[in-house]
C-alpha cells in the first residue's frame, strides 16, 4: 500500500503564515463594492436641458465613484468626449425626504395597521426619540387628524372665476378634470388641506380647500396650541420649541413643526414631545402612531414613559452643501459600459442614507441614458421642467470603498452564541461534549494513522 | 436474542468500536462528523425553514397531507418535527403561516423575525438537520461497502469531506442527502444481485427528489440480464410511478406529476437552454443530450455497477453543465463521481476545480446562498454584509464574471463526463489493423 506523504515543514509553515495573515487582516478588511452588480441596460435616452437627478439609498460608507450612462460620441468621428459633456457638472447631495428608515413612509399611504393616539388634551404628552441621520435638522413632520375640523359632509361652493382642478390624490395627484368656478360639488371629508369631492358622475377626487367660497360647517373647532419640544436625547433642556395652533392643522394631513436648523444634527440622538395643555375632549387633535415597534432607532413615549410602538414621524432638513461636486469633462468614458466614470475621495456618512445625484448640463444639452430598472430606494429619475418624464431610473452606478467589520461581526457572533448558551445550557453542554468527542476521535485516529504511515 | 447470539453481537460492536479508532477511514469519519457538528447549529437557509414550517402544519395542527407535492420527503420532515417537538418548547409561533401556500411559501420576514429570534435557535437548527447528518453518514458508509477495501478511503473522503455535500446538508440545510442515500443503497443492493430492490430504492429516491429520475433508464439498462428482464424492470419503474401517482391522487386529489410539470420552475430549468429554429420550432439542448447519452449507453451493452456509476456520473455532469441550477443541488454530482473518479487524480483535480467554480457561482444568488446562510450567528451584522455580487461588480461587471464562471464550469463538467465515459467504455471496437485489413482485401480479390 502506498504511503501518504506528510506535509513538508515549509508547506506547513506557509499554511500557518497564511492563516495568521488572514486572521490579522480580516478584521480590518477594506472592500470596494458598487450599488448594483451591473450598470443597468439602457431603455432609452433623455435630453437634459436644465437638470436631471436620481435618488438612491447608499448601502455603505465611503462613496467614491460614480458611473453615469450617457450617449457617447460616435467612435468613428474622432470627436472628443468634451463635445458631449460640454462642461456638465455632477453633484451628490443628501436627500432625507426620501429616507426609507423613518416611520412616515409613502406620503399618500395610510396603512391600516397604524392608529390614532386619541385626543391630545390636558397634561398628556406624547413623544419619540430618534437618530438624525442627516445634518441641518429643521423640523419634525407628523400625521394629524382634527376630527372633522375642516368641514362636515355636504355641498361646497367653489369660488367664482377661475376653474378649480380636481386631483386624483391631494397635493400632487394627477389632474382628473377642472370644475368651473362658482359651481357646487358634494364634499364628504378632507385630507392634506384638500376637500374630498364626489362629482356628479361618481368620480372621486380632491380640490384644494382654499378654492371653496363656502363649505359645510366643520364638525368641531380646535383652537388650542400644540407645542413640540425638541431635546438632545438624555438632556432635559429643550433646544427647540415650536407652537402651532390646532386651527392651522388640517384633518388627515401631514403637519411639519419647523424650527431653526441644527447644523450638527448628523448622527445625533434627539427626543421630541407633543403637548396641548389647553385642549379638552372635543377641542383637540390627535397624531398617528404604529402599535408595533417599526423604528429600531427610537422609542415612543407616553407622558415621559417608554411605550410600545412608534409615532409616525419624519425629520425634515434644510438644504446643505453638496457632498461632492465634479465636472463631467474630467470623467472617463468606459469602453465596456459606455458610462462616464469618475472617482473621488471617499465620502463618510453615506451608509443607509438617501442620496441624490444631480447632473446639470453645461453649455449644451446633455443626452443621458435611462432604464426601467431603478436603483435601491426605488425612486424615479426627476427631470427638471418635465414632471412627465420617464418613471424609470438613470443608468447609474455608485462605488464605495469601505471597511468590512468582520472583527465586530465575529465578536458579536461569539457574544450571541454565548448568550444562547446561557439560555440553553443543556443543549450546549451536550453539544460541547459531542464536539470534544469528535475532535478527540479525529486527533487520535489521525495520530494512529500517521504513526502507521498511512 | 439467544445466549449464543449475544456474545457474537458484543464482539461485533467491540470490533466496530475498535475500528472507529484504528480503521484507515477513521480520521475521515471523525473529520466529517466534526465539521458537520461545528456548523449545524449556526447556519440555515430559508428552504430549511420552509420545509419545517410545512411540517409544523402536521406536527402542531394535525394537517399531515396538506402539501401534495414532494409528499414523501415532506412526510419524513412531518414525522421528525412531531418527534422533536417536545424538545423545542415554545416553538409553535416560530413557523411560517404561509409555507404551505403554493406560490407564496415561507416569507423571509418570518424567517428573520420569528425564527431567528427563537430563544433555542441553535438547538432547533441542530435537531432539524440531524436527519441530514444521519443521511450523510449512512451514505458514506454504504459507499464504502460498494467498493473494494483499498478504495474506501478516497471514496469516503470524496463524499464525506466534500464541500458540496457539507454545504448542502449542514450549512444550507437541504434534505437532498436523504434521496442520495436511497440512490446509493439502490446501487449497493443491485451490486449484490438485489436488482428489483435496488430499482425500488431508486424509485424511492426519485419520488423524494427529482434528480434520481434521470438515472432510471441507465439503471434498467445496466442491470438487465435479458430483453425480457429489461421490459420487467422498465415496467417496474412505471409501476412505482403509477402507485405513487394514484396514492397521492387519492390522498390529496391532485396529480403529483402534473403538479410537477405545470407548476414547478425546476422543470423549466431542464429546457432553459434552447436553440430556436424558424416558426417557433426549437431544440432543447439538455433533453437532446440526455436522449443521446441514453441511446449511446444502450448501444454499448453495459453491465453492472461500474458501468452504471460511470454513466450516472456522466449524466449528472452533463445535466449540471447544460441546465440552470442552484449551488445546493450540486450535491447530486458527488455520490456517483465518488464511485468513479477515486482512482484518477486528474479527475479529482478537475472536481476540486468544479467545487471552486461552484463556490464563485453561488454569488449569482447574492447574499442568499452565501453570507445569509450564517445569519443565525449574528443576524444584524451578517445581514448588513455587502452582496458579494456588488464586490465583484466593483471590479468587473458581475454578469460577465458569473457568466465566465458558469462557462468554465460547463466546459469542465462536459470534459469530465467525456473522460469518464472514454475511460470506462473505450472506443466501440478496435479499428482493424491495416496489415490485417490489407490481407482480407487481397483474399477477397482472389
Amino acid at each position: 500500500m502506498r504511503s501518504v506523504s506528510r506535509p513538508r515543514p515549509v508547506t506547513r509553515g506557509l499554511v500557518v503564515v497564511l492563516g495568521l495573515l488572514i486572521l490579522a487582516l480580516a478584521p480590518a478588511c477594506t472592500v470596494e463594492r458598487v450599488l448594483r452588480p451591473d450598470l443597468p441596460a439602457s431603455d432609452g435616452t433623455l435630453t437634459v436641458a436644465r437638470q436631471v437627478s436620481q435618488v438612491f439609498v447608499a448601502p455603505g460608507d465611503g462613496l467614491n465613484r460614480l458611473s453615469i450612462g450617457i450617449v457617447p460620441p460616435n467612435p468613428s468621428s474622432q470627436t472628443p468626449l468634451s463635445t458631449v459633456t460640454g462642461g456638465a457638472t455632477v453633484e451628490l447631495r443628501y436627500a432625507p425626504q426620501f429616507d426609507p428608515g423613518y416611520p412616515d413612509g409613502d406620503f399618500h399611504t395610510w396603512p391600516a395597521d397604524q392608529q390614532w393616539l386619541g385626543e391630545l388634551t390636558g397634561s398628556r404628552s406624547v413623544g419619540e426619540s430618534f437618530i438624525s441621520d442627516y445634518p441641518n435638522l429643521n423640523g419634525i413632520t407628523l400625521r394629524v387628524a382634527t376630527f372633522g375640523a375642516d368641514l362636515s359632509p355636504g355641498v361646497g361652493q367653489l369660488r367664482s372665476g377661475t376653474a378649480a382642478p380636481v386631483l386624483q390624490l391631494p397635493v400632487d395627484g394627477p389632474l382628473l378634470e377642472d370644475l368651473p368656478g362658482g359651481s357646487s360639488v358634494r364634499v364628504d371629508g378632507s385630507a392634506e388641506g384638500y376637500a374630498h369631492v364626489v362629482l356628479d358622475d361618481g368620480t372621486i377626487g380632491y380640490v384644494q380647500l382654499s378654492r371653496f367660497a363656502t363649505l359645510p360647517k366643520p364638525t368641531r373647532v380646535n383652537d388650542h396650541d400644540v407645542v413640540l419640544t425638541l431635546y438632545r436625547d438624555g438632556d432635559p433642556t429643550p433646544i427647540r420649541t415650536v407652537t402651532i395652533n390646532a386651527r392651522d392643522m388640517h384633518d388627515n394631513s401631514h403637519v411639519t413643526f419647523e424650527f431653526a436648523s441644527i447644523p450638527d444634527s448628523l448622527g445625533a440622538a434627539y427626543r421630541f414631545t407633543l403637548a396641548s395643555s389647553g385642549s379638552v375632549q372635543g377641542n383637540a387633535v390627535t397624531f398617528r402612531y404604529s402599535p408595533t415597534d417599526d423604528y429600531a432607532d427610537g422609542t415612543r413615549f407616553e407622558d415621559g414613559k417608554p411605550a410600545l410602538g412608534d409615532l409616525i414621524f419624519r425629520p425634515s432638513y434644510a438644504d446643505g452643501a453638496a457632498l461632492y461636486r465634479g465636472s463631467l469633462d474630467s470623467y472617463v468614458l468606459s469602453g465596456q459600459t459606455n458610462a462616464l466614470e469618475g472617482t473621488f475621495h471617499p465620502l463618510a456618512n453615506t451608509a443607509g442614507r438617501a442620496l441624490e445625484v444631480v447632473v446639470k448640463p453645461g453649455d449644451r444639452p446633455l443626452d443621458v441614458e435611462w432604464s426601467t430598472s431603478r436603483p435601491p430606494g426605488d425612486q424615479p429619475l426627476m427631470l427638471a421642467g418635465d414632471p412627465g418624464a420617464s418613471r424609470g431610473g438613470l443608468v447609474l452606478n455608485v462605488g464605495f470603498r469601505d471597511d468590512l467589520p468582520l472583527g465586530s461581526i465575529a465578536g458579536d457572533s461569539l457574544h450571541r452564541v454565548g448568550g444562547t448558551a446561557r439560555r440553553d445550557p443543556l443543549f450546549f453542554s451536550l453539544y460541547g461534549l459531542l464536539i470534544a468527542a469528535a475532535a478527540a476521535w479525529f486527533v487520535v485516529s489521525l495520530g494512529r494513522g500517521l504513526r502507521r504511515g498511512r | 436474542m439467544t445466549a449464543v447470539e449475544l456474545p457474537r453481537t458484543m464482539d461485533r460492536v467491540s470490533a466496530v468500536l475498535r475500528g472507529a479508532w484504528t480503521s484507515p477511514t477513521a480520521p475521515i469519519w471523525a473529520a466529517g462528523v466534526l465539521i458537520r457538528l461545528l456548523v449545524m447549529p449556526f447556519t440555515a437557509h430559508l428552504d430549511l425553514y420552509h420545509i419545517y414550517s410545512r411540517a409544523a402544519d402536521a406536527a402542531y395542527h394535525g394537517q399531515w397531507f396538506d402539501w401534495g407535492s414532494q409528499l414523501l420527503i415532506q412526510t419524513v420532515h412531518n414525522v421528525w418535527l412531531w418527534l422533536i417537538k417536545p424538545l423545542l418548547p415554545g416553538a409553535e409561533p416560530i413557523w411560517s403561516r404561509t409555507a404551505a401556500i403554493l406560490g407564496l411559501g415561507a416569507q423571509p420576514g418570518e424567517f428573520r423575525v420569528n425564527f431567528m429570534n427563537y430563544a433555542l435557535l441553535p438547538r432547533a437548527l441542530f435537531l432539524m438537520k440531524l436527519p441530514y447528518l444521519a443521511a450523510d453518514l449512512a451514505t458514506g458508509y454504504v459507499l464504502t461497502r460498494i467498493v473494494t477495501p483499498e478504495r474506501r478511503r478516497r471514496v469516503l473522503a470524496l463524499w464525506l469531506l466534500n464541500p458540496l455535500v457539507i454545504y448542502t446538508s449542514v450549512i444550507y440545510g437541504r434534505h437532498d442527502s436523504i434521496a442520495v442515500l436511497a440512490v446509493v443503497v439502490s446501487i449497493w443492493a443491485a451490486s449484490r444481485g438485489r436488482r428489483y430492490a435496488g430499482l425500488g430504492l431508486l424509485g424511492l429516491g426519485a419520488v423524494t427528489r427529482f434528480f434520481p429520475f434521470v438515472l432510471a433508464p441507465f439503471y434498467v439498462i445496466s442491470y438487465r440480464r435479458s430483453r425480457r428482464e429489461l421490459a420487467v424492470l422498465a415496467g417496474g419503474l412505471i409501476a412505482i410511478w403509477a402507485v405513487m401517482e394514484i396514492a397521492v391522487l387519492a390522498l390529496t386529489g391532485s396529480s403529483p406529476t402534473l403538479t410537477l410539470l405545470n407548476r414547478y420552475q425546476h422543470v423549466d430549468y431542464l429546457t432553459d437552454l434552447v436553440l430556436p429554429f424558424r416558426f417557433n420550432d426549437q431544440l432543447f439542448i439538455f433533453p437532446a443530450a440526455y436522449a443521446l447519452l441514453t441511446v449511446w449507453f444502450f448501444d454499448r451493452d453495459p453491465v453492472g455497477s461500474c458501468d452504471y456509476a460511470a454513466a450516472g456520473s456522466a449524466v449528472f455532469l452533463v445535466m449540471f453543465a447544460l441546465v440552470f441550477f442552484q449551488p445546493a443541488y450540486a450535491i447530486w454530482l458527488v455520490p456517483l463521481l465518488a464511485l468513479t473518479i477515486d482512482r484518477d487524480s486528474r479527475l479529482i483535480g478537475y472536481h476540486i476545480l468544479q467545487i471552486l467554480l461552484l463556490g464563485l457561482f453561488a454569488m449569482h444568488w447574492g447574499t442568499e446562498m452565501t453570507t445569509d446562510l450564517f445569519l443565525p450567528l449574528d443576524p444584524r451584522g451578517i445581514g448588513a454584509l455587502p452582496d458579494p455580487q456588488t464586490i465583484v461588480g466593483a471590479q468587473i461587471p458581475a454578469d460577465w464574471f458569473l457568466g465566465l464562471v458558469r462557462s468554465l464550469f460547463t466546459a469542465l463538467s462536459l470534459w469530465m463526463a467525456y473522460r469518464i465515459l472514454r475511460t470506462r467504455f473505450g472506443p466501440r471496437a478496435a479499428r482493424p489493423d491495416p496489415a490485417v485489413a490489407l490481407v482480407e482485401v487481397v483474399n477477397e480479390v482472389r
